[in-house]
């Protein structure tokens, strides 16, 4: 695993947002950072690639574990959403997507930071973005990415005749990643229509949920957490079950960092899992404390000699915190590479690597984009 | 939004379905406060008819728990924004 400084392409801002990524700078810099670049071997893009899929079956053996012990309590869920994840793991609801956050220096095995299984981002920097970034620098180069295939592949799969598309409105970085999954779920034949999440209605006649043309939501995917839902005014209509959402509610369990401790207990020592507690003192003085339901790296503290070092502000943390061992986070030219690998219909898919000046990764951490050589053919 | 205990409402405030809303008596009703029907000379008010218009300082109210559950569930019309309010409008996810 290397980094590299790269030439970026003297026109990139405009090619970037011709395929969607119209969010591409923050204020105080580019999101989507092509100066630089990473380089893997194809072993090491097999290490991610088979972390992730162990990595993926652990957190349905533990989801289990939270159902069959009713842990309900260790992952802060409402005890009104419980019926809803029971029916839907029962029914074993289809599930898009997800991603993980590994931390990999391409010597030691890739350790789990968390699992952004409900409302993964960064979707279309490293399904599209970047491909199209190889093709343009390193054409004869591979990536460890079949995102856009395998989404197809996985609404061919899926059983459903429509659904409808939501995000929050007056935000380009939701805006365009669900545009972009009603894409590929266009492409693979299935009839779509979008609503903003606060458009959605509650029809009390029909006794559903409706777009703003009044037509009956039956499947929504909503990149909206779960855990948002539950505690809003429609929260009184989702025990009845009206609509099938994307994401499922029992990706609940898997989205929560509360499964961490519970990882850990199941499976201790394993090559790709932290030490993760309830409580930090098994950690002595070095760890990581999460909130169990933070999203962008929010509140998160890191604690070095039992002093706070770094910590990312926000609004996370009342509903309890769990605790990781340091990760050995590589440093490369005082950048800090984490690994995200995409999950699509319960299997591996690719990689985006977001980076930082700091050891959290943030909503500001800049997506860098990567490739592999291929190998030699026989 | 959704008819709820916790908020307040004016007398008349018309929910379809539900009807008016009589703040002094804290429920949803099918006329609106101190209606006058010609053909009866009398006045409605929480439920009843009179044959004087009710009195009351109270012009605004929440209604009980038993009210707001059941204007909620006889409302026939069509209810936006019960989903969104967290995000602010401005998050991001993971």
């Amino acid at each position: 695993m290397q980094r590299h400084a790269c030439e970026p392409r003297p026109d990139w801002r405009e090619r970037v947002e011709r395929i969607g990524l119209s969010y591409h700078s923050h204020e105080t810099g580019p999101y989507w950072d092509e100066s630089a670049c990473y380089e893997f071997t194809a072993s090491e893009v097999d290490e991610l690639e088979g972390a992730a899929r162990d990595l993926h079956s652990l957190c349905i053996e533990a989801a289990e574990a939270v159902i069959r012990n009713n842990w309900w309590d260790r992952l802060a869920i409402p005890p009104a959403a419980v019926p809803s994840i029971l029916n839907s793991w029962e029914r074993d609801d289809f599930s898009i997507y997800g991603r993980f956050d590994l931390a990999y220096d391409g010597t030691s095995p890739p350790k789990l930071l968390e699992y952004n299984a409900d409302t993964p981002t960064a979707l279309v920097e490293a399904a599209v973005a970047q491909w199209f970034w190889l093709q343009d620098t390193r054409p004869r180069a591979d990536q460890f990415n079949s995102i856009h295939e395998r989404l197809i592949d996985a609404w061919r799969r899926w059983n459903g005749r429509s659904i409808h598309f939501s995000s929050i409105k007056e935000h380009a970085e939701d805006e365009q990643t669900v545009l972009y999954l009603r894409d590929t779920c266009v492409q693979a034949g299935v009839e779509t229509r979008s609503v903003s999440v606060e458009d959605i209605g509650w029809d009390p006649r029909r006794r559903c949920f409706i777009d703003l043309d009044n037509v009956r939501i039956e499947n929504c995917f909503k990149l909206y957490p779960w855990e948002w839902l539950w505690r809003e005014e429609f929260a009184v209509h989702l025990p009845s079950e009206p609509v099938r959402m994307l994401e499922p509610a029992w990706k609940m369990l898997l989205s929560n960092k509360g499964l961490l401790p519970i990882l850990w207990e199941i499976f201790p020592d394993h090559p790709n899992l932290l030490p993760a507690y309830e409580g930090a003192e098994r950690l002595g003085a070095c760890y990581v404390a999460k909130p169990k339901l933070s999203r962008e790296g929010a509140n998160i503290a890191r604690i070095e000699g039992g002093v706070v070092v770094e910590e990312s502000e926000g609004g996370y943390g009342a509903e309890g915190r769990v605790y990781q061992a340091l990760a050995a986070i590589p440093s490369f030219e005082g950048n800090h590479p984490v690994c995200g690998v995409w999950i699509v219909d319960h299997e591996p898919a690719g990689l985006g690597i977001r980076e930082d000046c700091r050891l959290i990764t943030s909503n500001l951490s800049r997506f860098v984009p990567h490739f592999f050589q291929k190998s030699e053919q026989p | 939004m959704r008819i709820s205990s916790q908020c307040v409402y004016v007398n008349d405030y018309f929910v379809p379905g539900a009807g008016y809303y009589h703040a002094p008596f804290r429920r949803f009703y099918p006329f609106a406060y101190n209606h006058f029907d010609p053909r009866l000379k009398m006045y409605f008010f929480g439920g009843q008819w009179g044959f004087s218009p009710f009195q009351s300082p109270i012009n605004i109210s929440s209604p009980t728990e038993d009210a707001a559950k059941l204007a909620e569930a006889s409302r026939t019309d069509i209810v936006r924004g019960g989903f969104g309010s967290t995000s602010g409008g401005f998050s991001t996810w993971s």
